[in-house]
């Protein structure tokens, strides 16, 4: 058989189309990365991601079941208790928490009187011993949660007692799982954007309490960064339990549909409001800090306002307070900046610390 | 002239061989070159699919056993109470075996073998025997609470083939 001059070319360019079909598959195959994920893993990932939802929902449920248990054994043996009593207020903004509640007839050997001998119930509103079973519930429920390796969010449920003492709690946020872990997610130094251009850094170790929702104005992220800083060189660390709130959340807070029910607790609204913002109104985010995202609430590690000392609250101030964050008087743990009307006060006054104003 | 042209012939018939042959090394040279590049660059992993799926099957297995409910003492609950109660109260803990055992052969078949994990407890079914040699537990666990808040962790290696002790040499 006879060739063909060009013949003699085409196994060469053969070769040559092969190097140059390899090479841009190589700067191609490159760009993309090394391939540690084979052809299925990613579907195996979303099963696993499912599992992980499911196993935290089966902690939840049993967290639960074990909190209410608990909540009737204690509700039963301090005869209530709520986060504040109207007829027993405490002098100290310190003692503000697990106050017990009130009881027309008084106390017997330090336990609550809940009936009178004829039966009657002249001591104690039926409603107050709902909240503060929810109130005790909520307490208890978190504590399980916190121990969970994973991010729960804690005071996350709103709660409805049901046929005596069923409770329902429907969650207000879902859970978040990762399912692609850390590849093509933002870096974890900084916070992800919110749809109101608020930074969310929940979850971030160290700053950000286990099971707290962590939103910030980006200004006031970055002074609490500063003021992580400042902590540690004091050999400590802080971390936020509450940051930003929507109008939304505050209202639901008034109106006592959270665990709290400051709405029973205190049905005056004029004394309900010396402990939770109002609402309602034009002014609304200059009276209620949490709303503008510059105000948060902190303690220093694996604190909180039960077991934060004199000298732990000093040490908070101090800390914050050289960060540039201004405190109210009347909560420790609260702290503010970045041209909120108590921050504004203070700074006109040169002050680090200011009550009502 | 005739003998020239044949000679051109000859060499260019020598000189196509040489090329193919050439061409054909350089060919299967550049496959190997670039078979070394991808490997150790770009790279690759070892990915057992039966491996993966074992692992998903058991956890949904180990969910659905304990969320299986069980009388114990005319009390209703669930398995994973049933461990949190044989943690905090040690004299549970043959109640816990006995529903556990029972609720794992329905679950696996009699003749099955699975292991059950607590911690480092092991419980396992009836089909479990010594051919079926020593088995680790599974590395994927699920944690339960205990009642005092500390963390109860489980797991299941389910499907335990025997040991073919015939081939052993």
């Amino acid at each position: 058989m006879k060739k063909k001059k060009s013949s003699l070319f085409f196994m060469p360019l053969i070769v040559i189309i092969l190097i140059i079909v390899l090479v841009n598959l190589y700067i191609v195959l490159l760009e993309k990365g090394p391939f540690t994920k084979p052809i299925g893993s990613r579907q195996f990932d979303l099963f696993k991601v499912y599992l992980e939802a499911e196993k935290s929902l089966l902690f939840i449920d049993q967290s639960a079941k074990y909190s209410l248990q608990q909540a009737i054994y204690e509700l039963g043996q301090k005869g209530g208790s709520s986060e504040i009593d109207i007829d027993e207020t405490p002098d100290s903004e310190y003692e503000l928490y697990e106050t017990p509640f009130y009881s027309r007839c008084g106390k017997y050997y330090g336990y609550f009187i809940w009936y009178k001998e004829n039966g009657q119930n002249e001591c104690i509103d039926e409603n107050r011993i709902q909240s503060s079973l929810i109130y005790i519930f909520k307490i208890n429920l978190d504590k399980y949660l916190e121990r969970h390796p994973t991010n729960i969010p804690q005071n996350n449920y709103n709660y409805e007692i049901k046929n005596g003492i069923e409770i329902i709690g429907k969650a207000k946020e879902s859970l978040r799982l990762d399912i692609l872990k850390d590849e093509n997610k933002p870096s974890a130094k900084e916070p992800i954007k919110t749809s109101e251009g608020l930074g969310d850094f929940t979850g971030k170790e160290k700053l950000c309490r286990k099971g707290k929702k962590c939103i910030l104005a980006s200004e006031a992220y970055n002074l609490l960064e500063k003021s992580q800083e400042k902590a540690a060189e004091k050999g400590t660390w802080i971390e936020v339990t509450d940051g930003y709130r929507s109008k939304e959340e505050q209202i639901a807070i008034w109106e006592g549909n959270t665990a709290d029910n400051f709405k029973v607790a205190i049905p005056n609204e004029s004394l309900r409001k010396k402990f939770v913002c109002y609402p309602y109104g034009n002014d609304v985010e200059q009276r209620c800090p949490h709303l503008t995202g510059n105000a948060v609430d902190v303690f220093l590690e694996g604190k909180t306002k039960h077991t934060m000392s004199v000298a732990d609250f000093k040490l908070l101030y101090s800390i914050m307070s050289s960060a540039g964050w201004v405190r109210y008087t009347k909560e420790p743990w609260h702290f503010e900046c970045c041209g909120t009307k108590r921050f504004e006060a203070a700074k006109a006054k040169g002050v680090t610390e200011i009550g009502e104003v | 002239m005739l003998k020239r042209f044949c000679q051109t012939a000859k060499l260019r018939k020598k000189g196509s061989g040489l090329t193919d042959f050439f061409s054909i090394l350089t060919f299967v040279l550049v496959i190997i070159v670039f078979y070394g590049i991808f490997k150790f660059t770009i790279g690759g992993s070892k990915f057992e699919i039966g491996q993966q799926s074992k692992s998903i099957e058991d956890s949904l297995s180990l969910l659905s056993i304990l969320r299986t409910n069980v009388n114990v003492g005319n009390i209703e609950m669930n398995i994973a109470e049933l461990i949190a109660l044989s943690y905090s109260d040690p004299s549970k803990k043959s109640n816990l075996e006995n529903h556990l055992i029972k609720v794992m052969n329905d679950s696996f078949g009699a003749s099955d073998c699975a292991i059950f994990c607590i911690g480092q407890n092991q419980i396992k079914t009836t089909g479990c025997s010594l051919n079926t040699g020593y088995h680790t537990c599974s590395s994927d666990i699920i944690q339960i609470p205990a009642y005092d808040g500390k963390i109860i962790e489980v797991s299941l290696n389910s499907k335990i083939e025997p040991l073919n002790l015939q081939s052993a040499p």
